[in-house]
């Protein structure tokens, strides 16, 4: 794809499409069902465009649980993303 | 959805271990559904342990509607009291309160509870039909369970079976959304009637005396049955007992609880304090976890203090194993010493491979199957060349686990077996996992443990068999006296690995004087907590199929901790002979910093590698001073004569023995007074006295510091205090509260982080609360300058501080001269608001029959002296009010006769090593979280500060000002603690919202005072405010003038042998009231209806009074006096555990009370829970012994119908386009929810048989 | 000018409401699918059909929440709070349904 269609900006994301990721978005925590984490998630991008990336699968990082697979690939708004990199899934880093 | 359950409260015999020990009148609640299954079990195995024979626990999805059933088989009224639920308080509050209708049945009834749910986590329940704190009692029996709330979705599953369970402590939960978990509930309780198979109280072959028993789960596994085995030669003859009293290839493994995982399972341990009356602290090795689990901010924790009827869930950050995912044994148990040696213990098994039930341990029994969690990776199985845990471990059952491979200089060869399981990157003391990489720093330590006398302080009290942990390096310099002993306190950067030779340089045995017989303790290890480390070579312990990771004398053993993040103080220790001989000073801590920090010594300025007091410079955060400070009880010094001090009953005797100390030094009060006038309005004086022997940190005014808590031993609870300065509850987290006092249990570790505020020179004093801390020395000083001084090096980053002129204070043995208040300044239209208070001695009336202190010490208002003390007035404990923004002055004028009851020594309530200590007739208020200027407002006279108290007939004002809404703080004096506090001088100082006006609650007239009254903000709801000061340590006379000794025990018929522990002494009181059992109910069989207003009118304590549906807050303190940690809880209501944290969990108890406490406890939903149902709601102390039986119980009644007593609230309505403030409850409201009839009808309904009883259904619903 | 893009007609377009555009598109080409949404304000998670999309909000139906007592509910949801989504465009990943009480 040439550049000059990238009109929603994400050649960088482009790069890591079919490649694993961590990825954090903006907000301090989030919450499924009572249960709290911090929006750090890893998992593979499959796609790209119109302003979102989408993952799967998806690994939701959470505190107790930090290989917890989400049942569905979940999407995220590029404007919502603060950092993201390769990144291997098997990867144990420290969360709190 | 709605969810059905029958329990059924039935007598029951329960056997706690396979060793016999029981309580023959256990009382439990069971499912209908196994009640004849486990009778009928019992009945076949009345000698072991039933596995049906646990608390119980149900489960539920938030939102769902319970419907309980309840059944009593008891001889006595029981019900389920629930806490955290929405429930209806007529009908299913399981208690006959105020003028509620009775919600326990008697036995042979039932009623239906309904019970809704809103929040994950546990929802604790017991028995308040019989409150009782002794043995007649239904709580200590074990009348308590729980029901557990999932997130919504969830089911659950049996962990052996994979099928769907109704009931039961450990289940499997999934949800399609979250990930699965396995979830445990464990339960501390206390105190309860534990037998021996003979029928009488259990012996220690140790001390051939009498011991106690602590339980988890109806579970304990006390050292004494094992050891007994040791000493008949049954297993392991050469061991002594504590060093292998966790070792399951001696003895097999315990009867006390086992929570089987994989590596990586997500876990939540459902920590409940079912018991009665002991402060626990939960330690579960090699884990850490939130202390909020909804807070992503909140503190990391290893340890949990909890008091009787609190709750948390323990949620270990990633899943079991830890982020190194180490797999071994795990132990968990009650930090307390004695208790874990009395049976609170158990373990976390972490499997390597798959358990399908076909593998055994070593000594042939069973490996139970464990279903692994669908949505995990299945773990390998087993095979002969990997078995995995722990059938790799070369033990012989029967015999000591062995030692560990690699670690141990000139130890064994690994076996074959072992290698398969080494980690790749293995490592001496990270041999099976190890976190580090090739890239991680590495630091280097070379530790010894050492035994020497050490002497606490300048009477010559002295251990002389102090035993600490010192550097290699240091080790002459400590023993030949060029370097003073303290807790050795080193540190490391996050991000780095940690490795230690340690020698275990200890002699074999200890003991053999007043404290303690002769013990062996031949073996000792290092036990470290927060960081990751392999637990099967480096927990410095020995547990379960573990090896055994300490050394014998003369060894060298190497470990490896890996520092993964930035922690806090890192407290180690032993866990060999802990309960032998930590209390001799076996404690430590390895305090990680930030990545980049160089450590500098305070005084030199050069860098350091020990010392509890340094310099941290770091390139991009502000430098800051640190300093450890390490409280300890159950010292056991000894005179200079060589006398012990406050020795137990017998030697071996975890009865509260000796004195307590901060960093092996101690100040006691009784050695600061100063003839002629012996007055303790100066122990604190260094201009009188000099500097105590306490750590004393130095500082420049505005310096960063971090202070690091820790309790190093034994048993009891501490409450650290500061004056003037203010830090965060949790470090981390912007949102959590200010604090200026911290609880602490054994084993727990807090930093308090702030920057010196304040101008001038000027000292604050730090203390640990309680009386018993107080008197036997646990206070020091933080010193701080304006000016640099020669002695003490500036902070790097701050190091263009001018020189000092002037001479540096120095002892002159003389009062300090009055402190001079400069002429206050205050900025244009500041809000100054004045009180003009006293101090006059006093009688007060704790109750309506008679009970009263007749030498009550009370601040109060000017005008109201001549009320007081014509009695027409019996007076409540100051409150004083100001709101933010405000400057507030207080004249405070003595008008003390100085009459006591004693003249010099004080006796009951006692404290230990009692000693002459007459009452000062000075007097003085301090003020928590305040603002001031502690050169002249303090309260305090403390260090080289001028004088501050007051005479008799002077008088003197002190100047706070209001910067923040802080809520409720406490108010003392601090002339005399230990004859003034406990009689009443005390009171509490409440921050309000900027705006605030005081209301009367019955004439909305304006008013300055009083424990109950409406505030009003323009701009936010309005809300009524109820003010509680619980305090204990009270000295009461009968209505004949009788003293009255707590605890008395109502309904006992042999006196209790054991002198009460010294915290337990002397009665309690919310605001100088308390309602006793023993003023209500003559005979048993009326116990259930103590609390009723039908049979006994309402309390002497406050009854808080309110429409359904206004908003309240509690504000909540404890200025006075013992060292029990008390908690509080209210009926029908919840509350955020951090007022201001929206993430903080949602609560209905209040822990660890304990003096300086200070909580503010806004009610979600307002008056009458979330649909506003009137009603009385009792809020009362969780302490079951002795708290609530001694009166620490009252009502908060929300009525129904407007009533004269009470003017309701303004809520705001727009009328024609005007902003209007109108009644919130019109005067004829025709809103309500229920008529009478309805419920009236519905609990009639539900009580199948109605008894009659004398008053009912007369005039009770009047007010309702 | 630092949040403008340009593109190759070199006249200034702003990235990121492109950007909010397009998820704002992804859901209007998706009425009618059941949608998963996390958002940072209460109640966090709404699980639901997508009715609309209005300007930049979201109309859904919500059948769970994480608050029982906002079930049923029609939530307007400003596009640009949503976090993290998933929309079920067939049957292949359904969107788990927790409202009856047993998933096994």
């Amino acid at each position: 794809m040439k550049e000059s269609q990238d009109v929603f900006g994400d050649q960088l994301f482009r790069e890591v499409l079919g490649k694993s990721i961590l990825l954090v978005t903006e907000s301090r925590q989030l919450n499924i069902l009572g249960q709290t984490f911090r929006p750090i998630f890893t998992g593979v991008v499959t796609t790209v465009g119109n302003g979102f990336i989408t993952l799967d699968p998806v690994i939701i990082k959470m505190h107790n649980a930090p290989f917890f697979r989400f049942p569905t690939p979940l999407s995220f708004p590029i404007e919502h993303i603060a950092i993201f990199t390769e990144f291997d899934l098997d990867r144990r880093i420290p969360l709190i | 959805m709605l969810r059905k359950y029958h329990v059924v409260a039935i007598p029951i015999r329960i056997v706690v271990n396979r060793f016999g020990d029981h309580d023959p009148n256990g009382m439990m609640y069971v499912l209908k559904e196994n009640e004849s299954l486990v009778k009928k079990q019992v009945e076949l195995n009345p000698y072991s342990t039933v596995d049906l024979v646990e608390p119980l626990v149900i489960r539920a999805n938030v939102g769902d509607e319970i419907e309980v059933l309840f059944e009593n088989q008891l001889p006595f009224n029981t019900g389920m009291h629930i806490q955290n639920a929405e429930y209806d308080v007529f009908t299913s509050d399981g208690a006959f309160v105020g003028i509620n209708p009775d919600t326990t049945v008697p036995k042979g009834k039932t009623i239906l509870y309904k019970w809704k749910v809103d929040n994950e986590g546990v929802h604790f329940f017991s028995d308040l039909g019989n409150p009782l704190s002794s043995e007649k009692g239904s709580n200590v029996h074990g009348l308590f369970g729980a029901l557990f709330v999932e997130p919504r979705g969830s089911w659950w599953t049996d962990q052996v079976t994979g099928k769907p369970i109704n009931s039961g402590l450990y289940a499997d939960i999934h949800n399609p959304f979250l990930p699965s978990f396995r979830e445990y509930g464990w339960f501390f309780h206390d105190e309860m009637e534990v037998d021996d198979l003979t029928g009488q109280a259990p012996i220690s072959p140790h001390t051939l005396q009498p011991e106690a028993t602590h339980l988890v789960n109806y579970r304990s596994e006390p050292m004494r049955n094992r050891m007994r085995l040791i000493q008949e030669g049954v297993v392991c003859p050469d061991c002594e007992g504590e060093e292998v009293h966790h070792d399951s290839w001696v003895f097999g493994d315990p009867d006390t609880p086992i929570l089987p995982a994989y590596i990586g399972d997500p876990v939540k341990i459902r920590l409940v304090h079912g018991g009665v009356q002991e402060t626990h602290s939960f330690h579960y090795h090699v884990h850490q976890w939130l202390f909020d689990q909804n807070d992503m901010d909140s503190a990391v924790l290893d340890v949990q203090a909890i008091s009787p009827q609190a709750q948390y869930t323990v949620t270990p950050a990633y899943g079991s194993g830890s982020l190194h995912g180490a797999f071994g044994d795990v132990i968990i148990h009650c930090h307390l010493y004695p208790h874990f040696g009395e049976g609170m213990w158990g373990m976390q098994r972490i499997f390597d491979t798959l358990q399908d039930g076909s593998m055994c341990y070593p000594n042939g029994v069973q490996i139970k199957a464990l279903q692994p969690l669908p949505d995990r990776p299945c773990p390998p199985k087993p095979t002969p060349e990997k078995p995995g845990f722990p059938n790799f471990i070369p033990g012989i059952p029967g015999f000591k686990a062995p030692r560990p491979p690699l670690g141990i200089e000139g130890g064994r060869e690994s076996t074959k077996l072992e290698e398969n399981h080494f980690a790749k990157n293995a490592v001496p003391g990270a041999v099976f996992v190890n976190p580090a990489t090739k890239k991680t720093p590495i630091r280097e330590f070379d530790v010894a443990l050492i035994q020497m006398p050490i002497v606490y302080n300048k009477e010559g009290w002295y251990d002389p068999e102090g035993r600490l942990y010192v550097l290699e390096e240091d080790e002459e310099d400590i023993r030949c006296g060029r370097k003073q002993p303290e807790p050795l306190t080193i540190r490391a950067n996050a991000g780095e690995a940690i490795r230690f030779r340690y020698t275990n340089k200890l002699p074999e045995i200890i003991g053999g004087n007043a404290f303690q017989l002769v013990n062996r303790t031949y073996e000792a290890g290092m036990h470290v907590h927060f960081v990751k480390f392999d637990v099967l070579v480096s927990d410095g312990a020995n547990v379960g199929w573990n090896y055994d990771s300490s050394v014998l004398p003369g060894e060298t053993i190497r470990y490896q901790w890996f520092a993964d993040v930035e922690l806090k103080s890192t407290f180690w220790h032993d866990h060999l002979f802990a309960n032998e001989h930590q209390q001799h000073g076996v404690f430590a801590s390895i305090n990680i910093e930030p990545r980049g920090s160089q450590y500098l010594d305070p005084y030199t300025g050069e860098k350091m590698n020990a010392g509890t007091q340094s310099m941290i410079v770091n390139p991009l955060i502000p430098d800051f001073r640190e300093i450890n400070l390490f409280v300890h009880d159950f010292a056991l010094l000894f005179d200079k004569n060589g006398n012990p001090l406050n020795p137990p009953p017998f030697p071996g005797s975890p009865d509260d023995p000796g004195v307590m100390g901060v960093n092996y030094r101690n100040e006691p009060l009784q050695f600061r007074l100063k003839e002629p006038h012996c007055d303790p309005a100066y122990v604190f004086s260094s201009w009188m006295h000099g500097d105590p022997v306490t750590p004393l940190l130095e500082t420049y005014n505005g310096d960063p510091v971090r202070v690091r808590l820790i309790q190093g031993a034994h048993e009891e609870s501490h409450s650290f205090n500061l004056h003037r300065q203010r830090w965060h509850r949790e470090r981390g987290d912007l949102d959590s509260e200010l604090d200026q006092q911290r609880h602490l249990a054994i084993a727990e570790s807090f930093t308090l982080e702030f920057s010196i505020e304040g101008k001038g020179d000027f000292d604050m004093l730090y203390h640990y609360g309680s009386i018993d801390d107080l008197w036997l020395g646990n206070w020091g000083i933080f010193r701080t300058f304006e000016k640099r001084v020669e002695h003490l090096k500036p902070l790097p980053d701050r190091s263009d501080i001018p020189w000092r002129e002037e001479p540096l204070p120095q002892k002159t043995g003389e009062r300090p001269l009055p402190a001079i208040v400069e002429k206050t300044r205050y900025p244009k239209g500041a809000k100054v608001r004045k009180y003009d208070i006293v101090a006059l001695n006093t009688n007060i009336e704790y109750n309506d029959d008679g009970d009263h202190d007749p030498y009550g010490i009370i601040f109060a208002m000017m005008e109201d002296v001549e009320d007081i003390l014509s009695g027409k007035l019996n007076p409540e404990p100051l409150i004083l009010r100001a709101n933010v923004g405000e400057y507030v002055e207080v004249t405070l004028t003595n008008l003390l006769t100085g009459k006591d009851h004693h003249h010099g020594r004080h006796g009951y309530p006692e404290v230990p090593v009692d000693a002459f200590f007459p009452p000062s007739s000075r007097i003085s208020l301090h003020a928590q979280l305040a603002e001031y200027d502690v050169r002249h407002s303090d309260g305090a006279t403390v260090g080289f500060n001028y004088d501050q108290t007051i005479g008799q007939g002077e008088c003197r004002t002190y100047y706070w000002y209001i910067d923040q809404r802080f809520g409720a703080a406490n108010l003392w004096d601090m002339a005399d603690i230990r004859n003034h506090r406990h009689h009443g001088a005390f009171g509490m100082l409440i921050a309000e919202s900027r705006g605030a006006i005081y209301l009367d609650s019955k004439t909305r007239e304006e008013v300055d005072k009083g424990s109950q009254l409406i505030v009003s903000v323009p701009i936010l709801p309005e809300f009524r405010e109820f003010c509680l000061q619980m305090h204990d340590g009270v000295r009461l006379l009968d209505k004949n003038d009788n003293l009255i000794i707590d605890p008395q025990v109502l309904f006992e018929d042999e006196d209790e042998e054991d002198r009460p522990d010294f915290e337990d002494q002397g009665s309690r009181g919310f605001n100088y009231r308390n309602e006793r059992f023993s003023n209500r109910i003559k005979k048993f069989r009326d116990i259930h209806k103590v609390f009723s207003s039908k049979k006994f009118g309402d309390p002497s304590t406050p009854i808080f009074l309110a429409y359904p549906g206004d908003p309240i807050i509690m504000r909540l303190t404890f200025p006075a006096d013992r060292a029990r940690a008390h908690s509080f809880a209210i009926h029908g209501h919840k509350f955020l555990s951090s007022e201001r944290d929206m993430n903080s969990a949602i609560v209905s108890v209040v822990d660890h009370n304990t003096v300086g406490s200070n909580d503010n406890l806004q009610l979600f939903y307002g008056a009458g829970g979330f649909l506003n149902r009137p009603g009385d709601y009792m809020y009362r102390s969780g302490n079951i012994r002795w708290d609530i039986e001694l009166g620490l119980w009252g009502i908060m009644r929300v009525l129904k119908r407007k009533h004269k007593d009470l003017a309701p609230l303004k809520k705001i309505k727009v009328r024609a386009g005007r902003t209007l403030r109108v009644n919130a409850i019109p005067a004829n409201s025709k809103e309500d929810t229920h008529s009478r009839r309805t419920i009236k009808g519905r609990v009639k309904r539900n009580i199948e048989t109605v008894r009659t009883t004398k008053n009912e259904g007369k005039d009770i619903w009047k007010d309702v | 000018m630092g949040n403008d893009y340009r593109n190759e007609c070199d006249y200034p377009t702003d990235i990121n409401a492109f950007r909010e555009y397009g998820v704002t598109q992804e859901f209007r080409e998706n009425i009618g699918m059941r949608a998963l949404i996390l958002i940072a304000p209460f109640p966090f998670l709404i699980i639901g059909r997508i009715e609309d999309v209005v300007t930049d909000y979201l109309i859904i139906c919500a059948e769970v929440t994480n608050i029982n007592e906002l079930d049923g509910e029609e939530f307007r949801i400003h596009i640009d709070d949503i976090e993290v989504f998933y929309i079920e465009k067939d049957n292949r990943r359904p969107i788990p349904d927790i409202r009856n009480g047993f998933h096994a």
